[in-house]
C-alpha cells in the first residue's frame, strides 16, 4: 500500500504527540513534585494527581520519538523495558498488598499529598504502551499485530478515563480501577500511545486510515463523525437529563436512536463510496479494454505489413531466379527465398493469432515443415513430413529462431538425407522435458548424410544454425544412426513470451 | 493445345510481376494485368481471359470478391482463382459465396499455381 504523504505526516504527528506527553509529564514531575505546585500535580483539587512513577514512565515512553533517531531499536527497547518495569512493579506492589503502589514504597512521604500510587488502570495502560513500543522495533507480522493490539488496548484504557472525566468524573471515581487516574495522565497516555502507533503508519488500522485508497479516504471522512458525534450526543443527553428534560431510560432511548441513525448513515455513506469506486473501476477497465484492443489491432496491422514486405522480398528473389541461368545462383536464391519464407510464416500466423504476441508453435511448425518438404519436391521423391510438437505458446523472437533452424535442418535433410528416389520420412519434434527445457529434434531415416559434419566447410546454412543455437542459448548434438538426427536442447527461458510494451 | 490466357489482378506491383512470371513459367500467356477493381473489370472486358488470377485485397473501396461478382454477372465462364493473405473463416466464407474455382493462400508457391492453372 502506498503511504508516501501520510507517512511523513504521521512521523511528524508522532514526534509532536510524544513531545506533548513529555512536556506534561516533566511539568508534573518538576513543577509539581519537586517544586510543590499542586495545580500541576492535579488540575483540580478534587481530582487525583499524576504520581512521579507515572510521569517517569510517560517520559520514558515518549523519549525515543523526541530524540530524532527513529531507527534506534536499542533505545526504544531500553525505554520500553524501563517503563514496563515501573508499571509492572506498581501492579505487583498493589496486588501483593505490600503497599498502595510503587510510589508509596519509593516515596513514603507522598502519603501526605493524598495521592500515593499509580492507578492500576494507569499501570496497565503504560504496560500496553511499553509492549507496543517494544513491538515497533521488530519486523514481523506477529510483532505488528502485537503493536496494533497493545496500542489500541492502551488507547481504550486512557480513552475510557478521558470520556469518563468529560461526562461524570465523580461517577468514574467509583469504578475501582479508574479511581485514581489523573485527567492529564489519561491525556498524556493517549498522546504517547498515538505517538507509538503513528511511528508505524504501515501497520494495522492506521495503514487503512492513512492509505491512499478510496476506502481510506472514506474512513478518514467518516471516522471523526463516528468518534466525535457519540461523545457530543451522550454529553448533550447527559446535560438534558441533568436539567430535567430527560429521565434515564428516555435518555438511553434517544442515544440509541441517534446512534442507529449515525451508524446507518455511515454504512450508507460507505456503500455509496464503494459504488462510486466500482463505477470508476468499471469505466477504467472499459477504457483499458479498448486500449488493448486498439493496440492488438495495430500490432496485427504491423505484422500484416511485415508479412507483405517479406512476400515482396520473396517475389523479388523469385523474379531474379527466373532470370538466373546458373544453377548455383538459382540454388542460392532459392535458399534465401526459403529463409525469408520461414520468417513470413511467423508473421502470417501472428496476424491471426488469438494474442498477437503469442505464437502457437504446433500450428507454426506443422505449416512450415509441410510446405518445406513439399517445396523441395517431397511428393515426387516420396518423402513425407511428420510433425510431433507438444502444445506450446512462445514469443515472436524464439519463434523466428526456431523457424529458421527448422528451415535449415529440414532443407538439409530433404536435400542431402535421401539418396536417389528411395523416399523416406522427415520428423520434426519439439517436446517438453522434465527439467523444463525443450528438445527440438529433426530426424530423417534416409541413407544419405545431411551435410552437418564438423569437418565439412562451414556453409551459410551451417553458420545460420550455429548462430541460432547460440542465440537460443541451446546445445546441439548430431547423430548418424539409420539417418541423421539433430537434437537441440533449448532452455525454457529462451522461449518465454516477452511482455511487449 | 493453345496457351491458357491469364489475367493477373494484384495491387502490389512486385508481387504482380512475380505472379506474371510464374504464370509464364507455367506455360500460360498473360494477356493483361490490373491493380484495382475498376481497372480489373475494364481489362477483363477488353481481353476476355480464360483464367483470372485475382487478389482479394485491392486498393480502393471494392475488393476482389466484388470484381468476381461483376465478372459473373456478364455470364462469362472465365475461371476465377482467388489469392488471399488471410485464411480466416469470414474471409474464406465471403470468397466462397462467389463460387471461386480455387483459393490460394499467400505466399503463392509455383507448384500450387501450376496445379491450379492446369486444372482451370
Amino acid at each position: 500500500m502506498a503511504l508516501i504523504a501520510p507517512t511523513l505526516a504521521s512521523y511528524r504527528a508522532s514526534s509532536l504527540f510524544a513531545l506533548a506527553t513529555a512536556v506534561v509529564a516533566t511539568l508534573t514531575l518538576v513543577g509539581g513534585w519537586l517544586l510543590g505546585s499542586q495545580v500541576l500535580i492535579r488540575l483540580n483539587p478534587s481530582f487525583p494527581g499524576m504520581v512521579p512513577s507515572t510521569a517517569l514512565a510517560l517520559i520514558l515512553l515518549s523519549a525515543p520519538f523526541i530524540v530524532d533517531r527513529p531507527d534506534t531499536p536499542l533505545f526504544k527497547r531500553a525505554a520500553a523495558l524501563a517503563a514496563g518495569t515501573v508499571a509492572g512493579a506498581d501492579l505487583i506492589v498493589i496486588f501483593s498488598g505490600v503497599a498502595n503502589g510503587i510510589d508509596a514504597v519509593l516515596f513514603p512521604d507522598l502519603a501526605r499529598l493524598r495521592t500515593n500510587s499509580m492507578a492500576p488502570a494507569t499501570a496497565i495502560g503504560i504496560l500496553f504502551g511499553a509492549v507496543a513500543l517494544y513491538s515497533t522495533t521488530m519486523r514481523s507480522t506477529a510483532a505488528d499485530n502485537v503493536l496494533t493490539a497493545s496500542g489500541t488496548m492502551g488507547l481504550l484504557v486512557s480513552g475510557t478515563a478521558l470520556i469518563g472525566y468529560a461526562f461524570d468524573a465523580e461517577a468514574l471515581y467509583n469504578v475501582a480501577w479508574y479511581s485514581a487516574m489523573a485527567v492529564h495522565t489519561a491525556f498524556a497516555l493517549a498522546l504517547v500511545l498515538l505517538a507509538i502507533l503513528l511511528s508505524r503508519p504501515d501497520v494495522g488500522w492506521l495503514s487503512v486510515l492513512l492509505g491512499h485508497g478510496a476506502g481510506s479516504q472514506g474512513a478518514r471522512r467518516l471516522l471523526p463523525v463516528v468518534v466525535i458525534l457519540p461523545i457530543v450526543l451522550c454529553f448533550v443527553a447527559l446535560m438534558a437529563s441533568e436539567a430535567g428534560y430527560l429521565n434515564a431510560n428516555f435518555r438511553l432511548s434517544v442515544v440509541a436512536l441517534v446512534m442507529i441513525v449515525l451508524l446507518a448513515t455511515s454504512v450508507i455513506g460507505n456503500a455509496k463510496l464503494q459504488n462510486a469506486v466500482e463505477d470508476r473501476l468499471h469505466a477504467t477497465m472499459g477504457d483499458l479494454r479498448v486500449t488493448v484492443q486498439e493496440r492488438d489491432l495495430l500490432l496485427r496491422e504491423v505484422y500484416h505489413r511485415v508479412k507483405n514486405n517479406l512476400q515482396q522480398i520473396n517475389a523479388m528473389i523469385a523474379l531474379e531466379m527466373g532470370n538466373a541461368d546458373e544453377p548455383a545462383t538459382k540454388a542460392v536464391l532459392a535458399a534465401t527465398a526459403a529463409r525469408v519464407n520461414a520468417l513470413g510464416y511467423v508473421h502470417t500466423l501472428l496476424v491471426s493469432s488469438e494474442r498477437p504476441s503469442h505464437l502457437d508453435v504446433e500450428a507454426f511448425l506443422t505449416s512450415l515443415v509441410t510446405n518445406l518438404v513439399a517445396g523441395h519436391g517431397g511428393e515426387g521423391r516420396k518423402i513425407t513430413a511428420k510433425v510431433d510438437v507438444d502444445h506450446d505458446v512462445i514469443g515472436i523472437d524464439p519463434a523466428i529462431s526456431i523457424g529458421l533452424l527448422v528451415n535449415e535442418l529440414v532443407t538439409n535433410a530433404v536435400k542431402h538425407g535421401f539418396a536417389g528416389d528411395t523416399g523416406g520420412e522427415v520428423t520434426v519434434q519439439l517436446k517438453h522435458r522434465d527439467d523444463g527445457t525443450r528438445e527440438l529434434i529433426v530426424r530423417d531415416n534416409g541413407s544419405g548424410v545431411a551435410e552437418i559434419a564438423c569437418d565439412a566447410p562451414v556453409g551459410t546454412g551451417q553458420r545460420i544454425i550455429m548462430a541460432l543455437v547460440a542465440q537460443l542459448k541451446a546445445t546441439q548434438t548430431v547423430e548418424h544412426e539409420g539417418g541423421t538426427v539433430v537434437t537441440i536442447q533449448i532452455p525454457a527461458s529462451s522461449l518465454e513470451v516477452e511482455a511487449y510494451a | 493445345m493453345p496457351k491458357k490466357r491469364i489475367m493477373v489482378v494484384e495491387d502490389d506491383f512486385i508481387i504482380k510481376e512475380y505472379l506474371k512470371q510464374l504464370c509464364e513459367q507455367c506455360g500460360c500467356e498473360v494477356v493483361g494485368d490490373a491493380a484495382d477493381a475498376a481497372e480489373a473489370f475494364m481489362v477483363f472486358q477488353q481481353q476476355s481471359p480464360d483464367v483470372v488470377l485475382l487478389d482479394v485485397r485491392l486498393g480502393g473501396k471494392r475488393d476482389g470478391v466484388d470484381v468476381a461478382k461483376q465478372i459473373f454477372e456478364t455470364g462469362s465462364d472465365a475461371r476465377i482463382v482467388f489469392i488471399t493473405g488471410s485464411n480466416e473463416p469470414p474471409m474464406i466464407e465471403r470468397i466462397n459465396s462467389d463460387h471461386p474455382f480455387r483459393i490460394l493462400i499467400k505466399p503463392i508457391k509455383g507448384d500450387e499455381l501450376r496445379e491450379a492453372l492446369d486444372a482451370a
